[in-house]
């Protein structure tokens, strides 16, 4: 019978921490996004940079603090662990453009940029990712390989983030769970 | 982690701020996680003009962080080289030309940002949400007033 009590009060004394424990990690993982979200205001309070929350489903562009940009995601796929982890922007990709080799075409002293069959194009298209080092990609599209850890958002809010964003442009995402 | 906050809250300002979506042709007047006004404007063509030798214009909305320099009422539009060639007109020599001054395009008010950029009304609001301009933003009436009212000299403008 002690026994059997015993047994009860360590289950509900585990019932009880276990939210204790999360609510704990969520607070370590915003003082470690505002931290790092400090550091990158204070080094250059007009850069754009990118904070991913998940568990808001919410990717946040932003500069020096404040909100530019609210957008929503579709769905998510983070890198294992599940600290607060910064990336940067490598580049962007467009699938199923031809590549102009190193001269480029240009018109008016700006690249010209032309997709797969010859029409002129400008900016990231529909299918473009954007791709951050060392393996993550922001997608407008659903159809990103699955074993990738991915945000996807809406293909016309890629187009604006895309506008938004340069090389070496910071992503935070918080608390990213395993894919 | 209220220090950080706190240290955050003082970096970002109390002030309202421009945010430009020219992939969207979206304007968001925000202040702290406020969205005071969000409004459909156009923005640049992206259109490029030749003139004559070494006379070349890009109509597009730069990317960049602005400032707001002045706030106009009843702006008076100084018409550039470009607006002349254009339109196969000879732009008149003097700079300060009677022909140069149009009362009548800007709207009832005007943000000037740096580099001859700005917010300004405009005599074609069916047209708002396209990307249109020779680089400036335009706005509707009723989103011009209000943005005009809710920013001062320096306020920060986003444009994407």
């Amino acid at each position: 019978m002690r026994h059997n009590r015993a047994l009860t009060l360590a289950i509900i004394s585990l019932s009880l921490l276990a939210p204790t424990r999360a609510f704990g990690d969520t607070l370590e993982q915003k003082r470690s996004a505002l931290a790092w979200e400090l550091r990158h205001a204070e080094g250059d309070k007009d850069a754009y940079y990118l904070l991913v929350s998940p568990s808001d489903g919410v990717l946040h562009l932003k500069a020096g603090g404040r909100i530019l940009l609210d957008i929503d995601i579709q769905s998510f796929r983070g890198l294992s662990g599940r600290g607060v982890t910064p990336l940067k922007l490598q580049g962007i990709l467009h699938p199923h453009s031809r590549e102009l080799g190193p001269t480029r075409g240009r018109l008016g002293g700006r690249a010209l940029p032309l997709d797969f069959i010859g029409r002129l194009t400008e900016g990231a298209r529909e299918a473009s990712r954007l791709y951050f080092s060392p393996s993550f990609l922001l997608a407008g599209d659903a159809d990103v390989p699955r074993h990738l850890p991915s945000v996807v958002v809406t293909p016309v809010n890629l187009k604006t983030l895309a506008a938004a964003v340069d090389t070496h442009t910071p992503i935070l995402l918080i608390g990213s769970p395993a894919p | 982690m209220e220090a950080i906050e706190q240290r955050l809250a003082i970096l970002r300002g109390s002030d309202p701020y421009i945010v430009i979506d020219t992939t969207q042709n979206r304007l968001t007047v925000r202040q702290g996680d406020d969205v005071l006004r969000n409004a459909i404007c156009a923005t640049g063509s992206g259109k490029v003009l030749l003139g004559g030798p070494g006379q070349m214009w890009n109509f597009r909305t730069p990317k960049r962080v602005f400032r707001v320099q002045k706030k106009v009422k009843d702006p008076v539009w100084k018409k550039p080289i470009w607006a002349f060639v254009e339109r196969n007109e000879q732009a008149p020599v003097l700079p300060w030309s009677f022909e140069r001054l149009d009362p009548n395009t800007l709207g009832a008010f005007a943000l000037e940002l740096e580099n001859s950029y700005a917010i300004h009304g405009t005599l074609y609001p069916t047209l708002l949400g396209r990307h249109l301009t020779h680089g400036c933003v335009r706005l509707g009436d009723d989103d011009l007033e209000a943005a005009y009212r809710y920013v001062e000299p320096g306020t920060v403008v986003y444009v994407f």
